[in-house]
């Protein structure tokens, strides 16, 4: 392989647009994923993630942008890359009258593979999906994980370097999301590219190593979970415990523009600070002893990846509005 | 493995067409009532009484699985991928949309040869016990597969249409027009011509080379149409389908060497109809790699005139409109050229030519710049088509004798032509007057997606143009 190859991202999209009627699905999205990594694409439903993983996979046209995988434009050699990517969708895609195995055969001929070659993949796929024991039974009769992981199974039989995956932990129970965790988990250490969409940010934090945030079609934040909490700017929770009625402490922090009650209890208060640097802290527990409360605990909550995911929605769409 | 060169559509559709229930069903019924027309034959014969009616009821009960059964399971077979959200998974194999649907077909091809083989016990037994002409039976039974190959084609290949009420109606009127074509040429060889005068004058041989030749070109001109359907949008199809038109308008021409041209001119016509409504129905796309050149016919050989032929095989209306033009010239042509050229051959011509052309203008008139129009063209055609009957029927009803206004449709002028010429007499220049600006409305609506296929064309031939220079649909 040449150095060239080495550098170059397995993902690369630019300026990404696709139009349905009036609505911009996809609005100038730009990103590149490094070979070998495990990137999450979250966003609500609508934000444009099937679109874009659907262009991205050959689905759909672009109306304007590139798209390349491993260097080749998706438009241009279309047939290259549905060769080097693998698309597992949201739905199943299930024959009632097949076995696990006869639908595995089907795709694994479908793919190019015959004779012992076929077999031999198809083997291989069962074994690492752990479908073996179900190889005979017929597809109407596999539970919700079962089915994803046929799913998984069928996306894995070319052997794709890239595997773009959406929402493929969605309705599964937490077993089934716990192995299928760990199937990701193997597919990264066997140095595969894995692009995957999902609205629970939970569960993608544990399996990434970056993650890009969708809103109405445009990227609005890309990097690591813990960049996205750490932006500059980013509110922080406090809880703060008081020796007394919390009346004037909620009062008090009524009266001031740049913190807000998140909720409170019988003897504490947590509080939205929106400016969340260190000073910025330090001031705010300095004007509360001011103030003479009796604060018998003041500490910083850590900040939900989901809370931040808010937060820069919010910021954003008060953008798009201005 | 005794599959391995077997595509995998066909051996993944015979698994899940065996396990259906229509064909287990279908299998199992067809023996008992194969069975029950024995015991009709044998009662028919010891009471020396006429079989006719025993034979005709053992080829209904074969044909009611080949014409009915199966082809409706084809009309159902693709949609059925689209909404189980299959086809898109095998689209990202190395399977093209062709071998999908030909193994689609082919699947139930293979289904409905197997209920033929079940049942060749009883042909064999209903000779053995004598009353039957053997040659005759295998004319029907070579007739009935071939119907059966056009209409499982016709299910296969509609069933790519998303709208179950557009599919629905469609099948029906092409069922109907299928039994009616027979029906008009029978008649026409009463009245001392049409095409089955023709067939009368050639040997067995010869009506099956062609019939199986005409047959085959059909079957594969409707599963193209199909696999256009569901193909990715980076495909040409049109390619094709318009190269298998012409190939189907040359082999009838072909035939005129074998019977009165007058008839086989009338096929012609005929054919041009499904060729005709295919081009124009097809949505126009702006996607570069289509308007790369290919490596035939090769550049150095009269490049001007290729480039101006390639242009009639680029998929989408504009193109073919022009490619619909062509054909309909170059066919009317001929018959001015080598036949008695007559008044009604130009009405014809006209009124042909605005019935196809008319629908589209009134489409892109209110939406010029439509992302798919196949739905309303053909809703178009078919409210004509009832419309006209209706009529036809009122006048009749009513005894009235002229009917011109109802010229203003080409498609009603041309059917009044057949079913009565006399009511329609002076309304020709209304149907010369929709046609020529249905002509108009088109070149003008075709003005813009030409020029960004000129562009992308010219993207491929390093005249240093980007995709930024491919002027947007929305510019006028």
């Amino acid at each position: 392989m040449s150095g060239d190859a080495y550098s170059r991202p397995a993902i690369r999209v630019l300026g990404l647009v696709k139009q349905f009627g009036d609505l911009r699905a996809v609005d100038g999205v730009s990103f590149e994923v490094p070979s070998g990594q495990v990137v999450g694409f979250i966003g609500a439903n609508g934000a444009g993630k099937t679109t874009t993983m659907r262009m991205m996979a050959t689905l759909e046209h672009p109306d304007d942008g590139v798209i390349e995988i491993n260097g080749v434009d998706v438009v241009q050699e279309p047939g290259f890359v549905r060769r080097n990517v693998g698309w597992m969708p949201d739905a199943y895609g299930a024959y009632d009258a097949m076995t696990v195995w006869e639908y595995l055969d089907f795709f694994v001929r479908a793919y190019g593979f015959h004779g012992a070659q076929a077999a031999q993949r198809v083997q291989e796929v069962m074994a690492f999906t752990d479908l073996e024991s179900l190889r005979d039974r017929p597809m109407t009769k596999l539970s919700k994980g079962m089915n994803q992981r046929l799913c998984l199974a069928r996306t894995l039989l070319p052997d794709p370097g890239v595997l773009i995956l959406d929402e493929p932990a969605a309705g599964l129970d937490p077993k089934a999301r716990i192995e299928f965790k760990q199937l990701v988990r193997l597919l990264a250490k066997e140095g595969k590219t894995l692009f995957i969409s999902s609205h629970i940010l939970s569960e993608l934090e544990e399996m990434c190593d970056a993650m890009l945030f969708i809103d109405q079609g445009r990227i609005v934040h890309h990097g690591t979970a813990e960049s996205l909490r750490q932006r500059d700017g980013m509110p922080v929770l406090v809880r703060v415990e008081i020796d007394g009625p919390v009346e004037p402490l909620l009062q008090w922090v009524e009266l001031h523009p740049n913190m807000d009650v998140f909720d409170s209890a019988k003897q504490s208060v947590r509080i939205r600070v929106h400016e969340g640097n260190p000073e910025h802290l330090h001031d705010v527990l300095k004007a509360l002893m001011r103030e003479e409360f009796r604060v018998t605990d003041f500490h910083r909550e850590s900040v939900k990846l989901e809370d931040a995911f808010v937060d820069i929605l919010t910021k954003v769409g008060g953008e798009h509005a201005l | 493995m005794p599959f391995n060169s077997v595509s995998p559509v066909l051996v993944k559709e015979i698994r899940q067409g065996l396990k259906s229930r229509s064909f287990a069903g279908s299998f199992v019924i067809i023996q008992l009532l194969m069975m029950l027309c024995i015991l009709l034959y044998l009662t028919s014969l010891r009471q020396r009484s006429d079989v006719s009616f025993v034979n005709g009821l053992f080829w209904f009960f074969l044909s009611v699985p080949l014409v009915m059964v199966l082809p409706l399971r084809g009309f159902q077979t693709i949609h059925e991928e689209v909404k189980n959200k299959t086809l898109e998974l095998i689209f990202l194999t190395r399977l093209s949309a062709w071998q999908i649907v030909f193994g689609k077909w082919l699947a139930l091809f293979v289904q409905g040869a197997l209920i033929v083989v079940a049942v060749m016990p009883y042909l064999v037994l209903r000779y053995f016990l004598g009353g039957i002409n053997l040659v005759e039976d295998l004319w029907a039974l070579g007739s009935l597969f071939l119907s059966f190959a056009i209409l499982l084609a016709l299910g296969v290949g509609l069933s790519a249409i998303q709208s179950r009420v557009i599919r629905i109606v469609l099948i029906v009127g092409a069922v109907f027009s299928l039994y009616l074509i027979p029906v008009m040429m029978i008649s026409w060889a009463f009245s001392g011509g049409g095409p089955r005068s023709t067939f009368m004058m050639m040997n067995a041989g010869t009506i099956a080379a062609v019939s199986i030749g005409l047959t085959l070109l059909l079957v594969v001109f409707l599963l193209e149409f199909g696999a256009s359907l569901i193909a990715p949008p980076a495909e040409n199809h049109a390619l094709r389908k318009r190269a298998l038109g012409i190939l189907l308008l040359a082999s009838i021409a072909l035939l005129a060497l074998l019977g009165p041209s007058s008839d086989i001119y009338a096929l012609a016509l005929l054919a041009l109809v499904p060729i005709g409504v295919d081009a124009l129905v097809e949505s126009a796309r702006f996607i570069p790699v289509l308007y790369r050149p290919s490596r035939f016919p090769p550049r150095w050989f009269l490049p001007s005139l290729m480039r101006m032929m390639r242009g009639l095989f680029y998929p989408g209306w504009p193109s073919g409109v022009l490619y619909v033009l062509a054909l309909m010239a170059v066919t009317y042509g001929v018959g001015f050229f080598f036949m008695s050229s007559s008044e009604d051959m130009g009405s014809a011509f006209v009124a042909q030519l605005g019935a196809l052309l008319f629908p589209l203008a009134a489409i892109l008139l209110i939406r010029p710049n439509p992302s798919s129009h196949i739905v309303p063209y053909l809703v178009i055609q078919l409210s004509l088509v009832i419309f006209t009957f209706i009529m036809y029927v009122t006048f009749e009803a009513t005894n009235m004798y002229s009917a011109e206004w109802i010229a203003v449709f080409p498609l009603s002028y041309l059917m009044m032509m057949v079913f009565d010429h006399d009511k329609v007499e002076g309304g020709f220049f209304l149907t010369f007057f929709v046609t020529a600006a249905s002509v108009i409305i088109l070149l003008v609506r075709m003005r813009m997606p030409w020029t960004r296929m000129r562009v992308m064309e010219k993207m491929f031939s390093g005249g240093g143009v980007t995709k930024q220079d491919i002027p947007s649909a929305t510019q006028s």
